[in-house]
């Protein structure tokens, strides 16, 4: 008789005991890391259903391709790198993502992007549920992406190299001017928070 | 007033990115500004929510059904291991009976058709076509005969 999957073995042991036959070691890792691969896709596609279709096709392709898992990194990364690449499939072949403000607007240097100063929906408490919402909606998706990979995703800046396909300066650049994106938001957020408050 | 710089600020997200909050990227000057500034300390404040939210969302998220949904994609045998024996037996038990019934009834409906021709050798062709079909070629003689091009007798 076999033996049931323990729910105190480690990433590897699962892998391992998948690798061998043992394919009900799938299931508590997806049982594990749901929260991450949903959370980053709703919020790379900014849809719950579709981000949902795209996180099961993102875990049916991690138990596909278990055997190019090298454990260099951590499971959750290379969940994460298949997540991004299946987000940005679905972002081309879909349009997802949902209504962001463009690049060129967000480098408006020095002053509120336009995209910015006309939306009213920005005097929302830091504390509020659609804090998080308001501030990655308004990101361009190469920003929001390794905010989420770094900021939730804990990727390491070698990692993140290894995920973007590109340099370790490149990867601190962009994520310089995307945390500079933020504050550029939250700066926003506390001006029309002053604003309210004048007004009341 | 100055605020902090891009660096500054860069150091004290590593601060808020610290599990502890106490990574030391703070250092002496910095901290004298948050002090006096409640402008950068709001920033600071903002996006230390904004990193908190990013952590919290992904603990709320999970549900039974999504793993159903996961392993249910995958080939029969992990849900054959993971699931109880009637949960099994419930998924193909219909599937099962719904096939054989299919093939027993396909089977049944091929040899009814050979056996026509032998059980009623004598027939004519329109006789053995109404019988199949219930359409009167003798009727339609005229049009059918010109379709196939053929002469029925």
């Amino acid at each position: 008789m076999l033996l049931s999957v323990s729910e105190t073995l480690s990433d590897l042991d699962y892998i391992s005991q998948l690798l061998t036959g043992r394919q009900d070691a799938f299931e508590p890792l997806v049982r594990k890391y749901q929260g991450a691969v949903r959370a980053f896709c709703f919020q790379m596609l900014k849809d719950r259903a579709l981000a949902d279709d795209a996180a099961q096709d993102v875990f049916i392709k991690a138990y596909q391709g278990i055997k190019s898992f090298r454990a260099d990194a951590s499971f959750r990364t290379w969940l994460l790198r298949i997540a991004r690449n299946h987000c940005l499939d679905c972002i081309r072949s879909t349009g997802a993502a949902g209504a962001h403000v463009q690049i060129a607007d967000l480098e408006t240097v020095g002053s509120v992007p336009a995209a910015l100063a006309v939306s009213e929906d920005l005097a929302i408490p830091f504390e509020s549920k659609d804090f998080l919402a308001a501030i990655l909606g308004r990101l361009s998706p190469d920003y929001r992406e390794i905010l989420l990979l770094r900021e939730a995703g804990g990727l390491s800046y070698e990692e993140l190299t290894e995920t973007l396909g590109c340099t370790m300066d490149a990867v601190k650049a962009r994520l310089r001017r995307a945390r500079q994106e933020v504050f550029k938001i939250l700066r926003h957020i506390q001006q029309r928070d002053l604003v309210y408050k004048d007004r009341s | 007033m100055a605020h902090l710089s891009d660096e500054q600020f860069a150091q004290c997200l590593e601060e808020v990115r610290s599990p502890a909050g106490d990574s030391g990227a703070f250092d002496s000057e910095v901290m004298a500004h948050l002090d006096g500034c409640a402008e950068c300390r709001d920033l600071l404040e903002g996006y230390r929510s904004f990193y908190g939210q990013l952590q919290e969302q992904e603990q709320t998220i999970g549900d039974e059904q999504f793993v159903r949904a996961v392993t249910s994609r995958l080939s029969p045998s992990v849900r054959h291991s993971s699931g109880s024996v009637i949960e099994w037996l419930f998924g193909w038990l219909p599937q099962g009976v719904g096939g054989m019934v299919a093939v027993s009834l396909l089977i049944f409906q091929l040899g009814e058709i050979r056996s026509l021709p032998l059980e009623n050798d004598q027939a004519t062709l329109s006789e053995i076509s109404s019988e199949l079909t219930g359409y009167d070629l003798d009727a339609d003689a005229i049009s059918y005969s010109s379709v196939l091009g053929i002469e029925v007798e």
